[in-house]
């Protein structure tokens, strides 16, 4: 549990207690409106936990498991998962399976057994490694705009499922699918698209413990298998640019300069692998309230994948793939993926594609 | 309740509703007790026992609110309508015990009448969803206020909400047509379907700002209107506090209609506003404006108001800096930055007052809370954000950083420094309060400030509640 603080634990939930605006972010809420389903609510459930009797501690086990298994809030690419991410540490931090109803197992002193070698994750080949927010939410708007889909790429759709089988601490049925996915990952290149929230599961699972990642740019270097990323020419693609790339007499910074590349958002190799703090709210007035950061990040990504010359890029947010799909119009040879449809035929996805290129 | 009752009066809940919608665990019931107000998240973060209702129950209907109540006089038990529960009042939690109606499911538009531009909506609708529903259709309420993420239309009806707009486009209760309430036997009222008319009083009004006490909306009809052409937020500096309340009042009171009209103190600028908008520079007196509406008329208005602006002292610091206020009106209530993600006691002691009581109400509410609790360091920083042809409110914060540690002195400090607060603006013919509500919270001092309209409200509750089912404790009535 390196990976997130007990401050951040507890700022998160003395928050979000008291703010009503809290709900506001949660689908699920906006839709069913039970206060003791809703982050408002969660966090009331937490603190209380310790004091609760037996009974009452079940109870607080089972409306924390409607958030844990819902995680609308990452189909919905909102920004902000405090809440779930919160949960999911206090889940493990109490151990809350050990004495649950419902058959789930206790999580504690078995992280070991889920570490993968990581040699053998797309050894040699490209890695491409897809939230599963990607299925509801940019996949159809990335393969709607792709003139062509890149040679060889494939993808693992990373389900909530699996997810949820890590959080629940179901370790024999994720040892399965994760070796079912050994077996894909060997397959195909590709590329990683980290989410801040996701990415520190995934570093969980595989058990990068040694030293844990602390920026999305190191555990996207630890997934890809090499430790660099950039000299393999593995598209990667990362939300913010490492600081060190971009100071002035690398590659890199020539490469801005040469092509008038701003980055507005980073330089930012702090960007945690954390989930993160972010009281930011997805909704029709995102952009009003958040266009430039929207706008600068999209951007970005383009310009790295412009750098990396990567054959694909995705991204997880609607309003961030709206963007870039506006400003990749300046960037040759993009081509994007249907992860709905993973194993059709690459050009053939949605009929909007026409061909490999 | 025992048992045996509490096991038949949720059976008859259950067939009114289905059972879904009916809960009474304790972890269901838990989030409920507590809403914004300093002191209930006091004493829950010690650990000490807040009030709970029975049963939390949703329902989706007006007959079926209408059912509860019956249900609620036979076992004389009460109900609290809750809307998102933004109160800081203690206005939308059971104060002993009771049901909480929890109204929020009840969220559908009945009817948008594009000729008329004017919306039905059911009661729990949330503020938010309305303004995405009608502005997909080119049009807007114009209520925004912060906390239309987390409030109902009819929570906002009931505590005379307002919005950043609000100088153009008055508080919720001025765009109201016509509503459908739920009294407290079980009966339905629907009041005139349109305003003016002078066949009798115009009882709309009269569950306007009542906090649940006499009846609970479920339905309500709003004017609307068309999404504007324009919005410009020129902003200006003031040497002081007063030359920014002159050009505020001479613009009010000119005939322009200025949709935002916003001057922040000193104290404000710097502790709320830069942590928010970045440095802004310091000034006595901060002026953000905003007109909307046709580019042609907006263009003018801004031009005529810089001129009051700067005939009264003003110096022009663009528009960029009203833009930018614009795009982050709402930051300043949400985490980092929002007190009510602090541990500090602090609150709202926002209040209303004619021109020429205004400017002295704040000093002096100012002097006297910082000078009477200095041994608490209390801060006192306000802003004016609501103004009208003869007046303006005041909405000035206090805050303590450190609170006595023993909770029962810090909700005695708490209720000292709001009784010095109201007598204040007491003094100077202000309101208790201007758009947050009475509720429980400030009941007493309703009570013991305004006893002839006090008594008025109390025999009204009498003759429509005798059994005092709906919302009891609110402005200091009978618990």
């Amino acid at each position: 549990m390196n990976y997130y603080p007990e401050e951040l634990y507890h700022k998160t939930v003395s928050e979000w207690r008291n703010m009503p605006m809290s709900n506001y972010i949660c689908p699920a809420t906006r839709a069913r409106f039970f206060e003791s389903e809703s982050p408002r609510g969660y966090a009331g459930l937490m603190a209380r936990f310790d004091s609760a009797d037996e009974r009452n501690r079940a109870l607080i086990e089972q409306r924390l498991d409607s958030c844990s298994m819902c995680r609308l809030c990452q189909f919905k690419a909102l920004d902000d998962t405090s809440i779930p991410d919160a949960i999911a540490w206090f889940r493990r931090t109490r151990s809350l399976n050990a004495n649950s109803s419902s058959g789930l197992k206790n999580s504690s002193g078995r992280s070991d057994s889920l570490s993968v070698e990581k040699e053998k994750i797309g050894k040699g080949k490209s890695l491409l490694v897809a939230s599963h927010l990607l299925r509801d939410t940019a996949a159809k708007q990335v393969a709607e705009g792709s003139p062509a889909l890149g040679t060889g790429i494939g993808a693992i759709l990373w389900t909530p499922d699996l997810i949820s089988l890590y959080r629940y601490g179901h370790w024999t049925d994720l040892a399965d699918s994760l070796a079912k996915i050994q077996e894909v990952l060997k397959q195909y290149p590709g590329f990683i698209v980290p989410t801040s929230c996701d990415l520190y599961h995934f570093a969980q699972i595989f058990g990068f413990s040694d030293p844990p990642p602390k920026t999305l740019w190191q555990t996207a270097d630890l997934c890809s298998g090499s430790g660099d990323s950039q000299a393999t020419g593995r598209a990667i693609v990362v939300p913010a640019i490492p600081e060190a790339l971009l100071k002035e007499g690398t590659a890199f910074s020539s490469f801005c300069r040469d092509r008038g590349y701003e980055f507005a958002n980073g330089p930012n190799d702090a960007y945690t692998a954390e989930p993160k703090y972010f009281a930011s709210f997805d909704d029709p007035l995102y952009n009003e309230r958040f266009p430039e950061v929207a706008e600068n990040w999209a951007r970005e990504i383009g310009q790295f994948a412009d750098y990396l010359k990567a054959d694909v890029v995705v991204i997880e947010s609607p309003t961030a793939t709206e963007e870039f799909r506006r400003i990749t119009k300046d960037f040759p040879a993009k081509s994007v993926l249907d992860l709905l449809q993973p194993d059709a035929e690459p050009g053939r996805q949605h009929g909007k594609s026409k061909g490999k290129s | 309740m025992n048992t045996l009752l509490h096991f038949q009066l949720k059976k008859e809940l259950e067939d009114i509703l289905g059972s879904e919608w009916v809960r009474d665990a304790d972890v269901d019931i838990h989030p409920l007790i507590v809403d914004t107000w300093w002191a209930t998240r006091m004493l829950e973060k010690n650990n000490l026992p807040l009030p709970k209702s029975e049963f939390v129950v949703q329902p989706a209907i007006a007959k079926e609110v209408s059912a509860l109540l019956r249900i609620a006089q036979l076992y004389r038990i009460p109900i609290i309508p809750r809307g998102g529960s933004a109160s800081d009042t203690a206005g939308s939690f059971a104060l002993d015990r009771g049901i909480v109606l929890d109204m929020r499911r009840m969220n559908r538009v009945i009817d948008l009448d594009t000729t008329s531009q004017v919306v039905t909506v059911q009661a729990g609708i949330m503020m938010s969803d309305l303004e995405q529903i009608l502005n997909a259709q080119g049009f807007t309420t114009n209520h925004l206020p912060a906390s239309m993420y987390c409030s109902t239309v009819g929570g906002f009806l009931s505590t005379r909400g307002s919005g950043v707009l609000s100088s153009k486009y008055g508080k919720i209760e001025d765009l109201l047509l016509s509503a459908e309430v739920a009294l407290p036997d079980g009966s339905v009222l629907r009041t005139c379907p349109v305003p003016r008319s002078s066949a009798g009083p115009q009882l709309s009004r009269l569950f306007v700002g009542a906090e649940g006490i006499f009846g609970v909306f479920t339905e309500i009809t709003l004017q609307m209107f068309q999404l504007p052409e324009k919005r410009a937020f020129p902003a200006f500096a003031f040497k002081s506090l007063d030359d920014a309340f002159t050009a505020g009042r001479k613009i009010m009171t000119s005939g322009l209609k200025p949709a935002v009209m916003r001057v922040y103190d000193e104290a404000d600028s710097r502790k709320m506003v830069q942590p928010v908008l970045g440095d802004v520079g310091t000034f006595e007196g901060l002026l953000v404006l905003g007109f909307d509406g046709t580019a042609e008329f907006v263009d003018l208005e801004v031009k005529i108001a810089s001129e009051m602006c700067r005939s009264a002292g003003g110096t022009s610091i663009g528009e960029e800096l009203g833009s930018k206020w614009w795009n982050h009106r709402y930051d300043f209530y949400y985490p980092p930055h929002t007190l009510e993600s602090s541990s500090y006691m602090y609150a709202v002691t926002d209040t209303l007052a004619r021109y020429r009581e205004a400017p002295g109400l704040y000093r002096d509410l100012k002097h006297t809370l910082e000078t009477k609790f200095a041994e608490h360091e209390l801060e006192f920083v306000a802003h004016f954000s609501h103004w009208y042809e003869w007046g303006m409110s005041i909405y000035p914060n206090f805050i303590v950083r450190c609170p006595p540690e023993d909770p029962y002195e810090g909700y005695s400090l708490f209720i000292e420094i709001w009784r010095t607060a109201v007598e204040v603006m007491h003094r100077h013919n202000g309101t208790i309060n201007e758009h947050h509500g009475t509720g429980f919270k400030l009941g007493r001092f309703y009570r013991d400030l305004e006893p002839e309209r006090f008594e008025l409200v109390r025999k009204v509750k009498t003759a429509l509640d005798p059994k005092n089912i709906l919302s009891p404790g609110m402005f200091g009535l009978e618990v």
